[in-house]
């Protein structure tokens, strides 16, 4: 097993979990950095080893009138657990006694990170511990556990439920956790970083057009095809000459005015359209190539270039977004969504945006501009720096819990000696808030 | 919660969407938009057809409000939608200033609103909206049992194990059951 580490583990009501989570979260400082990812961060009572289990306030047999089914030491069913909403119809008497609420265990952090005194009184202002306004029901006790755990993620699958019986439920996961692998990474970086530069340049323009029209805050993004795929597989038996293609380029467009004519650009503050933003707006033009790719060339025009589809703009809304969106030409047969596709944005993409490139299955992508308050793509957060101003730090393309997973790089230019790139930085418009969300 | 039968009504709406995008063969989700009562948009999965894996119920739905709507209709509307809308949907509500959102059963792959994160209450620089999970959500998870077994039967035998393993992993596992309503 390696290493272990004392960690604080807390039985909590199930429904509090993410409240109580996003506390701690919150609340520790460095909290994560010791990634126990390999650990369930949070554990059913049943799950966890019997030594731990009794020092649980749930299994504090006091008598329980209104509901012994509930007593979570005694459900071992391994499948999802059946809710049975804790609450009162509307108008019924408060209940006589408190029913003992499904409870679930948090793990959560080593013991050097935060003192118990500390922890404790961070726990004590969440939902669960408190009075309820209503006084139906009690608050939970508040009782703090310290375990041992395996510090380092089992590297079989019968490690794993061996921790899980002496220490920890414990998860063995073949692919890594912690990011991708460093020769994929390198790979993928020799191949991006001299085109980098001249992508997000175009992103740039392309966003600059529509903000020149008042239709958006001047933020692009450039989709690219590259010879090959990005994984690789042909590519070492085939040393053809190596190629790559913009396959669609879009600016947000985010004030675009409505077809009634209502909501042009003079009255555009108030009504922002976020389906509109250039990730977005890319993405949906990847979708009517595809389309247009399967169907009879009669169609194609339609697809790809008619009047403009409210309010997604899903068609080309300048020359230049046109010279990309209005053929297909510029993208392989048979591709799967935006899969083994490169995105470069401008800036920083919001929560929206990014896992949309999630959904569309991107496995790379390069952004300019950090956006502080509103990018989830950075996962480190400012320490000590309050409300949102340190980063949401989300890290949202490589996050274990998430379905698909993808490399981000967020790209700095190289200063030369005459700093001839920072004058083309100032020399640039005023850049929009940060409260925006790109 | 007030007014159960108010939300279940809302919710069977929903659930006729979902029963829609069964029938297309979409992943069975659906959504109604509800402002003072009344139904201002209804959205099903659409990503198959449309070949855009954005094109969620809630998307296809704010879609169709837009075209004859401001935008700024959200804040006074409620989301019904049979699936705890995704990372990505939960964000764009909370940017269009939606005002709740109630929702059927939990998503365990890709949640927002509790399932895995929690973005309609972070810190972020829009403001939050309250979310009501559990309404019908046997209802919801047994259309999404449906639509994998359906599309089981059509895929060849030897996918068959692999598409069989999809049909479990929309249930809340580590997060189990919805919050109270
Ligand atoms: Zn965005
Ligand atoms: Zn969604």
């Amino acid at each position: 097993m390696g290493e272990l580490v004392d960690c604080y583990a807390v039985e909590i009501p199930i429904k509090s979990s993410n409240v109580v989570l996003n506390l701690v979260k919150r609340s520790i400082r460095d909290f994560d950095s010791i990634p126990l990812l390999h650990l369930r961060r949070l554990a059913k009572p049943a799950y966890l080893p019997a030594h731990l289990r009794v020092q649980l306030p749930s299994s504090d047999n006091s008598p329980s009138p209104t509901d012994a089914s509930t007593s979570t030491g005694s459900d071992t069913s391994p499948s999802i657990s059946r809710s049975t909403s804790p609450a009162s119809p509307t108008g019924s008497p408060p209940p006589t006694a408190t029913p003992r609420p499904q409870t679930i265990v948090l793990l959560v952090c080593p013991i050097h990170l935060v003192s118990s005194e500390r922890l404790t009184a961070i726990l004590s202002t969440a939902a669960p511990f408190l009075p309820s306004p209503t006084l139906q029901v009690s608050p939970y006790p508040l009782k703090l556990l310290t375990l041992p755990a395996p510090l380092h993620p089992p590297t079989t699958g019968q490690a794993a439920s061996s921790w899980t019986a002496t220490h920890w439920p414990t998860v063995y996961k073949r692919n890594n956790p912690f990011g991708a692998h460093p020769a994929i990474v390198s790979r993928a970086e020799s191949e991006i970083k001299d085109v980098a530069g001249k992508w997000l340049q175009l992103a740039q323009s392309v966003g600059q057009v529509c903000k020149e029209q008042g239709w958006g805050i001047g933020a692009g993004c450039v989709i690219v095809e590259r010879s090959g795929g990005n994984n690789g597989k042909e590519r070492s038996q085939t040393p053809t000459k190596k190629w790559e293609r913009v396959v669609a380029v879009a600016g947000d467009a985010r004030w675009y005015g409505r077809p009634d004519g209502t909501n042009t650009a003079a009255t555009s503050q108030v009504e922002s359209n976020p389906l509109a933003h250039a990730v977005m707006r890319a993405i949906a033009m990847v979708a009517n190539k595809r389309l247009a790719l399967g169907s009879d060339p009669s169609k194609k025009e339609q697809l790809l270039s008619s009047e403009p589809d409210y309010p997604f703009l899903s068609k080309p809304l300048t020359p230049l977004e046109a010279r990309y969106a209005s053929t297909t030409d510029n993208l392989s047969h048979n591709g799967y969504l935006c899969l083994d596709l490169e995105l470069y944005v401008s800036h920083e993409p919001c929560v929206g945006c990014a896992m949309a490139a999630l959904h569309s299955r991107f496995g790379r992508l390069v952004f300019g501009r950090r956006m502080q308050r509103t990018g989830a793509l950075v996962a480190e957060v400012q320490a000590g720096k309050a409300f949102v101003d340190g980063g949401l730090g989300y890290g949202l393309f490589w996050r274990p819990e998430l379905n698909w997973k993808g490399l981000v790089w967020q790209f700095q230019r190289e200063v030369d000696t005459d700093g001839s790139e920072v004058c083309e930085e100032n020399g640039a418009d005023e850049p929009f808030s940060e409260e925006t969300s790109v | 919660m007030e007014k159960r039968e108010y939300h279940e009504w809302y919710m069977r709406e929903a659930i006729k969407m979902a029963e829609g995008a069964l029938r297309s063969d979409e992943t069975p989700v659906g959504c109604v938009f509800v402002r003072d009562g009344k139904i201002i948009g209804r959205g099903m999965n659409d990503t198959n057809k449309s070949l855009n894996g954005t094109r969620h119920a809630e998307l296809v739905a704010i879609g169709q409000i837009l075209q004859k709507q401001p935008a700024t209709i959200f804040k006074e509307t409620d989301l019904y939608v049979t699936v705890e809308p995704c990372v990505m949907c939960a964000s764009i509500l909370r940017q269009y200033g939606i005002r709740a959102v109630y929702f059927g059963c939990y998503n365990d792959r890709f949640g927002g609103t509790g399932g895995v994160l929690t973005i309609h209450e972070d810190p972020s620089v829009d403001k939050p909206y309250p979310v009501y999970g559990g309404i019908f959500r046997e209802e919801a998870i047994m259309l999404l049992r449906r639509f994998y077994v359906q599309e089981n039967d059509k895929a060849p035998e030897p996918r068959q194990k692999k598409a069989r393993e999809l049909k479990t992993e929309i249930l809340p596992s580590e997060i189990a059951g919805p919050r109270e309503l």
